[in-house]
């Protein structure tokens, strides 16, 4: 009994003691937040065209959701104190295609699986950084699209996306990501 | 180092060269490495830094999205880069984010502040740097690489160094070894020329000239010192080998002996005088010869004394052993030398061997002793001389006296007889004393000019009546070329000569005789001739086995069958032959028996006058021409005898005499009578001749009076005494006639009747004398002639039968005189012949002439008709 309680006592210490380390450390054990992390992050690696106005930091830098997503308030609450690239973030929620060019970043939740390809084909030729997190999406056409591996919270690079969407990713990115291309044969 | 300074010249070089080689490639290489190394080593940083940027890089997204396999896959990379041994990704924090391990246990440094940092650690370097992405820092990557290619390559280095040191060293050691020679081969040559000189003692050697860098100075100064070197050595052998010489060659002994008496030095003479054959066995004993030298210890003892007490000895005179142990004289001169500190260092001196000069002492000591004896013995015999002569002069001067007393034949016989004797013996008293004079060296030569034609006269004159009554030719010859005047002692020469002629006149009964003079050639410029007088005969000539003792006086033999047979005392060529040799000439001597004999006398170096003496007339003055003016005569002398004499004579010259008895008569009667001429004799009482002639000179009134010595020593010292008297002149006793008649002509005013022909002949006939004849001569003749019938002729019987010298003298004076008025010569010589006869004591001749008188007046008579 006593042996018990002492191997108890260890692990809680030791996992208080893990949890040490973790202090001033950002939390990313809330995927959402994660997830909304690596958008900035993200964002770093790409370079957006001239016309979309990454220069400006007097516009925001817009983020659409499409439909309804449980990332949405995490991003919201994450980007209202944090910047992309030095630009005021402004989370859209984004119902019409039409809003979509507004947008730096669309994030396509898997709820909207039917009409991907429509905004695939909307946003293919725009720079727009198309952001999935459902499997599959990446050869669909989405440029970045988020996986789990192991515990780690990997994305995919669609890197001809990429080049029809003008923004070119950073090799480094590239390098880290698991690179896929369309299907269909469209390169 | 001090082991380097032995080194060769060649070594040195070559060490330096090799040391600055050396320098150069370590530094030159060293400089390269180090920069090699430092090149290297910034490469690797260069390139492990761009490695941590590169992967840094990649690991910027690993990092952003924490994804720490990625970064390990990045890092993966690494293993590509072989010195990477390990990389380090660091997250934000500082926290290890992922790891490349090579090696297992990586010892990494702290995290760096600033996230930068390379650093060398042990084998190591490690390079920090942060991993930066767009200004935003994600964290920092560190990576250790090995420095072991580095090493490696360092090591690889020092080994290609090394071996390239030693192969340029190589290199380096040949060129330096023949580039070296360059310096050293000069110095080399020089080194070994002067080594060689330094062996050999050749200082004629030289170095060759070469490039005048600073060693071909040193080869010109070298060879020039080596030039003063070989000039000073000569110069010093030259000065050592004349020192030399004089110390080997000296004819006394030099030496040097150490203080405590060991021979140090000696030279030839020194071991010859010891006995020694050489120097070296003298030296080699090399025991204290000094020990072994003195005859005498008292003799060493007092040469110590000497040296400590004067530094040094002169003439030391001392006996000693020879080697063989003979004994001889030393004579020593010894001196210390010392050092600066006036300590002996040793003796040096000079012997000399005197045994001769000791002898020589002790020789002269006997000489001095018998020159002493032998003058002893002369001055007897000239004391005899003086002695003898006197007793001979009464001897004879008394016989002839006795002759006019007595009457009877026979007592005039023995007078006769007595007085031969007498005379022979007075000839050979002279001739004994003249031969010991000549022997004890007391006979001196009175050189005067001398006219030999004079001379030859005289003697000839002499021996006229001889030679004419042998009827005998008799010629004179006198070389032309012979001067006049010479120098030479008369009374000597009229000695010889009359022994000579004298000789040749009783040797040769017919034919002829020769007297003459030659110049002998080969004459040299000092004003002296030699000259040859010759007398020749034809006699009877002398036979050979008596040719080697006719000079000789001690032969018996010679002289007795001399005296036997030629009558007189046989010295006279004795006599002649050492007049001659005093003279400095020779007499020889040729003859044939029955054929003639030639005799000649060579005088050498005669020296020859060139003016006449003032007063000499051609000397042809004889005693007949000579008419003294009426004077007093003072005759001083105390024996009665020689009183008589000279009476006898001076009256013979028509002079008055007065006479004393000693001195202080003689000077009493020089006051009172004023004589014109004073004769004084020398040794007498109450007052000697040198008191009366001092008081006489003396005296101004009496100082004119001349006074003449007569002196009885025939020996030179009385002569220079006399001649010191102060007196005018002086007359050797017995008196000579002719002698007399030199100092009476000297002093007494006469006048000459003129003078005749020696060769006219005394008595002439009628026919000749007529021509000489003058007018008033003749016209005295009757008279004469009265006279000489009633006075003379009756005289002269008288005295022919009385015989008394005295008388005949008187007579022939008279005659003479007579002749002189008259001025008639055959009276003159009539009384000449008969005055000389009697001089000469020839009783042979003076009957005769006696005899001729009667004759002489029938020839005058003749005359007048």
């Amino acid at each position: 009994m006593r042996k018990k309680v002492f191997i108890s006592l260890a692990l809680i210490l030791l996992a208080g003691l893990t949890a040490l380390p973790f202090q001033g450390k950002p939390v990313y054990e809330d995927e959402c937040r994660l997830k909304s992390f690596f958008f900035e992050k993200l964002t770093r690696y790409i370079k957006w065209p001239e016309q979309s106005g990454m220069s400006d930091r007097t516009t925001p830098f817009v983020i659409g959701i499409l439909g309804e997503s449980l990332l949405a308030p995490c991003l919201k609450e994450l980007y209202s104190q944090k910047t992309i690239l030095r630009k005021k973030v402004e989370i859209r929620s984004i119902e019409t295609l039409g809003g979509i060019y507004g947008c730096h970043i669309i994030f396509i939740p898997s709820s909207m699986e039917k009409i991907l390809k429509t905004v695939i084909e909307v946003t293919k030729n725009e720079p727009i950084l198309t952001i999935a997190d459902s499997s599959g999406f990446g050869e669909q056409g989405v440029l970045i699209n988020f996986y789990t591996a192991g515990k780690k919270l990997r994305f995919e690079i669609n890197e001809p996306a990429f080049r029809r969407a003008s923004l070119t990713p950073d090799s480094r990115l590239l390098e880290i990501a698991r690179v896929v291309k369309s299907r269909g044969g469209e390169k | 180092m001090r082991l380097f300074h032995h080194f060769s010249i060649k070594s040195k070089l070559t060490v330096i060269i090799l040391v600055v080689t050396v320098f150069a490639i370590v530094a030159g290489f060293g400089f390269v490495i180090y920069n090699n190394i430092e090149t290297f080593k910034q490469d690797m940083v260069d390139n492990t830094v761009l490695e941590a940027k590169l992967v840094g890089n990649y690991c910027v997204a690993p990092l952003d999205f924490n994804y720490p396999s990625d970064a390990e896959k990045v890092l993966e990379k690494l293993r590509t880069v072989p010195y990477i041994v390990n990389a380090v990704v660091y997250d934000k924090e500082g926290e290890t984010f992922a790891v490349f391990d090579k090696v297992e246990n990586p010892d990494f440094p702290v995290h760096p502040v600033n996230g930068r940092l390379i650093e060398f650690r042990g084998d190591f370097l490690y390079v920090f740097h942060p991993v930066v992405y767009r200004g935003k820092r994600h964290g920092s990557i560190c990576l250790k690489a090995s420095t072991a290619l580095l090493d490696r390559k360092f090591r690889t280095n020092i080994i290609t160094l090394s071996i390239l040191t030693v192969v340029l060293l190589l290199i380096s050691f040949f060129l330096a070894s023949k580039l070296q020679t360059v310096i050293s081969g000069p110095i080399s040559t020089l080194s070994a020329v002067a080594r060689e000189i330094s062996e050999k003692k050749d200082y004629s050697l030289r170095v060759k000239t070469r490039a005048m860098d600073e060693i071909g100075v040193l080869y010109d100064e070298f060879n020039h010192m080596l030039e003063q070197i070989q000039l000073r050595r000569e110069e010093r052998d030259k000065a050592e080998k004349k020192y030399r010489d004089i110390f080997e060659n000296a004819v006394h002994g030099l030496f040097q002996v150490s203080p405590g008496g060991i021979l140090l030095t000696a030279n030839p003479a020194y071991a010859k005088i010891l006995g020694y054959d050489t120097v070296e066995e003298l030296l080699d004993g090399g025991i204290n010869i000094r020990d072994r030298l003195y005859v005498e210890p008292r003799k060493r003892e007092e040469f110590r004394e000497l040296m400590v007490t004067m530094g040094c000895v002169t003439d030391f005179e001392f006996k000693a052993f020879r080697k063989d142990g003979s004994i001889i004289y030393i004579s020593e001169s010894t001196h210390a030398v010392r050092d600066e500190k006036d300590e002996t260092l040793y003796y040096e001196g000079i012997l000399e061997d005197i045994s001769q000069k000791k002898h020589a002492e002790e020789l002269k000591i006997a000489k001095d002793a018998a020159e002493t004896a032998n003058r002893a013995k002369s001055e007897f015999l000239a004391n005899m001389s003086h002695e003898i002569r006197t007793p001979m002069n009464a001897i004879l001067g008394f016989t002839e006296l006795l002759q006019g007393e007595v009457t009877t034949p026979l007592e005039k016989q023995y007078l006769h007889s007595i007085a031969s004797s007498g005379k022979t013996l007075l000839a050979l008293i002279n001739d004994i004393l003249d031969l010991s004079k000549i022997e004890a060296g007391k006979f001196e030569l009175h050189e005067d000019i001398v006219i030999l034609r004079t001379l030859f006269r005289d003697i000839e004159a002499v021996f006229f009546e001889d030679i004419k009554k042998k009827g005998l030719d008799f010629q004179i010859e006198i070389d032309p070329s012979l001067p006049v005047g010479l120098m030479l002692d008369e009374v000597r020469m009229r000695e010889i000569l009359f022994n000579l002629v004298g000789n040749a006149v009783k040797f040769t009964e017919k034919g002829h005789l020769k007297l003459g003079v030659y110049k002998n050639a080969g004459e040299k410029d000092d004003g002296r001739v030699e000259l040859t007088i010759l007398v020749e005969d034809s006699g009877i000539g002398i036979p050979r086995e008596h040719m080697q003792y006719i000079f000789d006086p001690f032969m018996q033999v010679a002289r007795k069958i001399a005296a036997s047979r030629y009558r007189g005392t046989g010295l006279g060529l004795s006599i002649t032959k050492r007049l001659v040799e005093m003279m400095g000439g020779e007499i020889l001597v040729e003859s044939k028996e029955g054929k003639g004999s030639t005799f000649k006398v060579i005088l050498k170096k005669i020296a020859v006058s060139p003016i006449l003496k003032k007063d000499a007339e051609p000397g042809n003055i004889r005693k007949k021409d000579v008419r003294f003016k009426d004077a007093a005569i003072l005759v001083v002398d105390d024996v009665e005898s020689n009183r008589e004499l000279l009476r006898g004579f001076l009256g013979n010259f028509g002079l008055r005499v007065i006479e004393a008895e000693n001195g202080e008569q003689g000077v009493e009667y020089t006051r009172k009578y004023r004589p014109a001429l004073v004769f004084m004799d020398l040794r007498m009482p109450v007052m000697d001749g040198y008191t009366a002639i001092r008081i006489l000179k003396a005296d101004e009134e009496l100082r004119s009076i001349p006074v003449v010595v007569l002196t009885a020593s025939a020996m030179k010292e009385d002569e220079n005494a006399v001649k010191a008297a102060d007196c005018d002149g002086y007359l050797k006793k017995p008196v000579n006639g002719t002698a007399l008649f030199d100092q009476l002509k000297r002093f007494l005013e006469y006048t000459v009747i003129k003078p005749a022909p020696v060769e006219e002949e005394q008595v002439q006939g009628a026919a000749g004398a007529e021509e000489f004849l003058s007018e008033e001569t003749r016209a005295g003749l009757p008279e004469l002639l009265s006279i000489l019938e009633t006075d003379f002729t009756g005289k002269c019987e008288q005295v022919t039968k009385r015989f008394i010298i005295d008388e005949i003298e008187d007579f022939a004076l008279e005659v003479k005189k007579l002749g002189t008025q008259y001025n008639l010569e055959l009276l003159t010589d009539w009384g000449e012949a008969l005055f000389r006869e009697i001089e000469r004591f020839d009783m042979e001749k003076l009957p005769r002439t006696l005899e001729d008188f009667p004759r002489l007046v029938r020839d005058i008579k003749a005359l007048i008709n």
